[in-house]
């Protein structure tokens, strides 16, 4: 929105021009992000706290964390509006990769709302069920996959309908141009022609993967949205990169036209996470729970999608990976033999059942995403 | 038998409130750090913007 009004007055004052670089904007997005968390962030913690949005602690977690009952909950709600306000004032707005992220974002987010509405101000354990919630996301997350699968190869929307159109009437035969392979990391011309359907296949697993992955990392203060802003960082990085054709060009990778405007999101999403982490230190004075989690994780998802990162985004997001991992083996193993892996799924319990601290845990999960980031960072060049 | 245990209930309550005390000082504490280290990493983007921004 700003952009479009820098550009108006830059017919006439041409200091305004100055606007259109990507970095500043990104910068500004950054700051403003984080000074709406710290203006509306106070007051929407009172009234969760008024309105007793409280989260429920679970009964079979450690000792330690019964503290934490009754603190307010829903404070991804902070979260989606800083990074949504952010977005409409500073990104280019006639950018089509802008809105399938926004619209992922606050799609997701709505799912996590209504799952925490129904749980914490209804007094409904149940939630939204796990069935009606995969199927929400599978929806939001498949129309984003057929989506991004014609926008990634074609630079404009009309040659996106182009695109789509002549794949319909070729019986579902037609092949995507190369820039819509999967990239391998560290193999300079390595990377696997997906297809259509497993180009879908693959940006469905990594928008809902992502999402529940990041949603079941946000058990302790601060270990979700610390490396959530870290990987969107990084990300950005990459996105810039794609976006300019003489970088990513010189780094030997595809160059996606317009891709470089999500570095204006990713800024978002960085200030917008350390705003929200300023509330949620531990000891926490407020969770972002489902509707926080769900959003970002998907967010991350199909930015990476966008930039052609899947599997650099699981490099980076290692210990979300690790966290989902560690459930699935929890539940596998029980069933199969009986017997728990782990003291108690997911990992970050399992450490502070074997007596790290809580912020030890969750310092430590940071410093892990923070080698793993610059390790993905690595690729850029690596190869 | 009734003041002996009135006194040792007395006693733990005592014991009780001042580890929540100290929990809550500590907690305190560590919420000041990371809050200085968002202001740290906010300064640090920050610098590396003058290289454009000039």
């Amino acid at each position: 929105m700003l952009l479009a009004l820098a550009n108006w007055i830059a017919a006439d004052v041409r200091t305004f021009n100055v606007f259109t670089y990507i970095t500043l904007r990104a910068v500004l997005a950054t700051m403003t992000a984080l000074v709406i968390s710290f203006v509306v962030g106070p007051g929407m913690i009172r009234k969760l706290t008024l309105y007793k949005i409280g989260q429920a602690v679970r009964d079979d977690g450690p000792p330690t964390h019964l503290i934490k009952a009754g603190t307010p909950t829903m404070g991804g709600a902070l979260i989606l509006v800083s990074i949504a306000i952010t977005t409409l004032l500073w990104a280019d707005l006639r950018n089509r990769f802008v809105w399938a992220v926004l619209l992922v974002t606050l799609g997701f987010g709505a799912i996590g709302w209504i799952d925490d509405y129904r749980k914490v101000v209804r007094q409904d354990p149940r939630g939204l069920s796990a069935r009606a919630k995969l199927i929400a996301q599978s929806v939001i997350a498949l129309v984003a996959a057929v989506y991004l699968a014609f926008s990634v190869s074609t630079p404009s929307n009309s040659q996106f309908l182009q695109l789509f159109l002549a794949w319909l009437f070729s019986g579902f035969s037609l092949d995507l141009p190369p820039k819509a392979d999967l990239i391998v990391p560290f193999f300079k011309t390595v990377s696997y022609p997906l297809g259509v359907w497993g180009f879908i296949a693959l940006s469905y697993t990594v928008i809902v993967g992502a999402s529940n992955a990041v949603n079941l990392t946000d058990g302790l203060d601060g270990l979700a949205i610390m490396p959530t802003a870290m990987i969107a960082g990084a990300l950005g990085i990459f996105a810039y990169a794609m976006g300019r054709a003489d970088f990513s060009s010189y780094l030997l990778m595809p160059h996606i036209p317009g891709a470089g405007e999500l570095t204006v999101i990713c800024a978002a999403i960085v200030g917008a996470g350390l705003g929200f982490l300023w509330f949620n230190a531990y000891p926490a004075e407020v969770f972002m729970g489902d509707v926080g989690a769900l959003a970002l994780g998907a967010a991350l998802g199909a930015i990476a999608i966008i930039v052609r990162q899947e599997i650099v985004l699981a490099i980076m997001g290692g210990v979300f990976v690790v966290e989902t991992l560690s459930v699935v083996i929890q539940v596998a193993s029980f069933k199969l033999t009986g017997k728990r892996v782990f003291r108690m799924a997911p990992i970050h319990h399992h450490y502070e059942l074997k007596g790290w601290k809580e912020n030890q845990v969750v310092v430590r999960f940071w410093i892990i995403t923070m080698l793993l980031v610059l390790f993905g960072l690595s690729t850029l060049k690596l190869r | 038998m009734n003041a002996t245990n009135h006194r040792l209930i007395s006693a733990k309550a005592n014991l009780r409130d001042t580890q929540v005390k100290a929990a809550n000082a500590a907690g305190r504490s560590q919420n000041q750090q990371v809050r200085f280290w968002i202001i740290t990493m906010l300064l640090v983007l920050f610098g590396p913007s003058t290289l454009k921004l000039r």
